[in-house]
């Protein structure tokens, strides 16, 4: 099932499936590995509205919420 | 031996102790901190090995050369200048995916290519990767990528050497990239083996409890408090004793300039205008900032100030600024020019320029003892002393730091409506691991970094205002010295504000540091040729109180000691770190608004006090 990043639960692993943010911040989300294909998981929620933590080519990115809601993945047996 | 000296650059990503490195090769005190960005420029050292020498270009972290940000810019542009003789990518063992990323992109850069410039693959923080469990089979990664891969740990001083030999042995050599070809996912997975699985469990945990809903704010709130009480508890003694070291000098410096002949008025000047302002401001700000900086570098080195960045984007965001902001604020009540220099941390322009321009709205330690005192004296009468006051005048000056951290938020908000309108740029912020961090480095860095730095550029502006502030409480015209000249000029300002003129003066005559601003004010009331100490507060108040004071012309000087222009070695670094001269003046201008507009109010609504 395909849905956007903003929903996972801490420590559930997922596949990047599609990026939609605008082009500067998608570049910039690819080369940190937010790319299709890529196995990532989420580490550290935060507070509400606040900045949310994904492991991501065994490193820890902080995202902001509008922009968690730009990539999509793909959870499930499947990954 | 040829006379062309080789060229190596240390190129890497982000955070993977780059920085480290280079030092460690170079012996340079190039700066190193455990987040993204702290080479913005790049920095160059050399290093000699086996007769040979080497100069050692230090490359800005980069995560690609694809997107534009400056960095990578910067970095792709050295890379391809023809200049590099041998080129260094610098991964880190707890993440080598990413460097191999980078790796690859270097290696596919038509420069490289075609020129068949050598590249050596640096592998750090292995010890780090070994604690976790990661091991790395370097043999492979050799077999795959022909080219040298060095296992490093920054910290150990027999990779540095060898990989100071790879560098020197590959220089002039040329490398064949054609057939190269090679996936870093793949080459990762195969490389690397984790003995550990659930070796981020730990830190996962600490994280959850760091940047938690409550115990993030609590811990923030008790570390930020716990690094004030040390720095202003610590910083007490060695002040006394520097301030009796150079109170000590004086007499007998102006016993020898009247041996040498110098003219009596000369050596008044010299003596007890340049040298006491310049002994005073030393005395008074050395020791805290020794003791603030390498706290908060600590602290930095740790790996916790982008936990904090993280925990706090939320509050940033709404005002359209960076989280990174609140690391650069939170600099600012050690040293708001060292707060604004730190604001290169911030990648996007706007919002690193939001974070300048508010900076001096936080109150730094130059004028943490000018609000205490006047906590203490007008709003404790009779609670001196005892524990309720203490408990009292702490929280008070609680209240003046948030009152400051609220003014850096509508500052910032008010800033991205008006001049600096725009959507928040992309902003990402990396986590690196916790590091244990190395107390002696950070020691010796801090003190000169940061201390010693702003110390300087202190000092060169306090001697001349030293002389300054001489000339006009000794020069006299009409039987009235300029001073009072100049205090009855801005009087009537002054009483606008429920202040008085001698405090305006004051002010603007303390613009080289706030720590001088009360001991002019008490020259000017006492009519004296030179700055004056009162360490007894009941005679400083029964002066103050003398001279028209009431509880209201405290609040409103509280109230300007927190919103006014920011000091001299303030305004010159934002100078320097924006390259314009409207930024400064904007720089100057906000802060000393608010704090006019918000005395004046506070004066109009008490008016009967």
């Amino acid at each position: 099932m395909v849905i956007p990043l903003s929903q996972i639960d801490l420590g559930e692993k997922v596949r990047v499936v599609w990026v939609a943010s605008e082009k500067h911040m998608a570049d910039r989300l690819a080369d940190l590995g937010f790319v299709p294909d890529e196995e990532i998981s989420c580490v550290l929620k935060g507070r509400r509205g606040g900045m949310r933590a994904y492991l991501v080519r065994n490193a820890v990115i902080g995202l902001r919420e509008e922009n968690i809601g730009e990539i999509f993945v793909r959870t499930g047996s499947s990954v | 031996m040829d006379d062309h000296q080789m060229a190596a650059a240390l190129a890497g990503n982000p955070n993977v102790g780059k920085s480290t490195i280079f030092n460690g090769l170079t012996g340079l005190r190039q700066k190193t901190g455990n987040w993204a960005g702290v080479t913005v420029a790049t920095a160059w050292g050399e290093f000699t090995c086996n007769g040979k020498t080497c100069r050692l270009v230090d490359l800005p972290g980069t995560y690609s050369l694809n997107t534009h940000s400056r960095e990578e810019e910067v970095a792709k542009q050295y890379l391809c200048s023809g200049d590099p003789d041998a080129i260094v990518v610098v991964g880190d063992a707890t993440c080598l995916e990413r460097g191999l990323h980078l790796l690859k992109q270097i290696l596919d850069l038509e420069q490289v290519k075609d020129e068949g410039i050598p590249v050596v693959l640096c592998v750090n923080l292995c010890d780090e990767a070994r604690k976790k469990g990661i091991e790395i089979d370097f043999e492979l990664l050799r077999d795959v990528l022909q080219i040298p891969v060095v296992s490093c740990c920054a910290r150990c001083a027999g990779d540095l050497a060898q990989l100071k030999e790879t560098i020197l042995e590959c220089g002039g050599t040329r490398g064949h990239y054609e057939c190269l070809d090679f996936s870093p996912k793949n080459l990762a997975r195969e490389t690397v083996r984790y003995t550990r699985v659930n070796y981020r469990k730990q830190e996962e945990a600490i994280d959850r409890i760091i940047t938690g809903r409550f115990t993030g704010s609590l811990l923030m709130v008790v570390l930020l408090l716990g690094v004030f009480w040390l720095t202003m508890a610590g910083a007490n003694i060695p002040s006394g004793l520097l301030w009796d070291f150079f109170f000590s000098l004086e007499d007998h410096l102006a016993l020898l300039l009247s041996a040498m002949r110098v003219p009596d008025p000369v050596i008044q000047a010299l003596v007890y205008g340049v040298y006491r302002v310049l002994a005073w401001v030393v005395s008074v700000m050395l020791p805290p900032m020794a003791i603030f900086f390498p706290l908060f570098t600590l602290l930095e080195d740790l790996g916790y100030l982008p936990r904090v960045a993280f925990h706090m984007d939320r509050s940033f965001k709404r005002c359209r600024a960076c989280g990174k902001q609140c690391l650069t604020m939170a600099m600012g009540f050690g040293c708001n020019a060292a707060g604004v220099m730190g604001c290169r941390i911030i990648d996007s322009p706007r919002e690193r320029l939001i974070a300048i321009l508010t900076n001096s709205l936080v109150p730094c330690n130059g004028r943490f003892p000018t609000l205490f005192t006047l906590i203490t004296l007008f709003f404790l009468t009779g609670l001196q002393g005892s524990a309720a006051g203490s408990l009292l005048s702490a929280l008070m000056l609680t209240g003046a730091i948030l009152a400051g951290v609220a003014a850096t938020l509508g500052c910032s908000w008010l800033l991205s409506h008006t001049l600096l309108k725009g959507i928040p740029s992309a902003f990402t912020l990396e986590l690196p691991p916790y590091r244990r961090p190395q107390v002696g480095k950070v020691l010796v860095r801090s003190v000169f970094d940061r201390t010693l730095f702003v110390l300087g550029r202190a000092a060169a502006v306090a001697a001349p205002a030293g002389l300054v502030i001489w000339l006009l409480a000794n020069l006299n015209l009409g039987g009235q010295s300029l001073l009072a000249y100049l205090t009855g000029f801005f009087d009537p300002l002054g009483r606008l504000m429920g202040l008085d003129g001698v405090i305006l003066v004051a002010f603007i005559l303390g613009f080289p540091a706030n720590e001088i601003v009360i001991p002019i004010m008490l020259m000017a009331y006492l009519q004296r040729g030179a700055l004056v100490e009162m360490t007894d507060s009941a005679s400083l108040f029964t002066l103050l109180v003398n001279n028209g004071w009431t509880w209201k012309t405290a609040l409103c000087m509280l109230i300007f000691c927190l919103f006014h222009w920011p000091c001299s070695t303030t305004c010159l670094t934002v100078k320097k770190e924006t390259g314009s001269l409207k930024w400064t003046a904007v720089a100057v201008l906000l802060p000393t608004v608010l704090g006019v507009v918000l005395c004046a109010a506070v004066n109009g609504i008490f008016f009967w006090a």
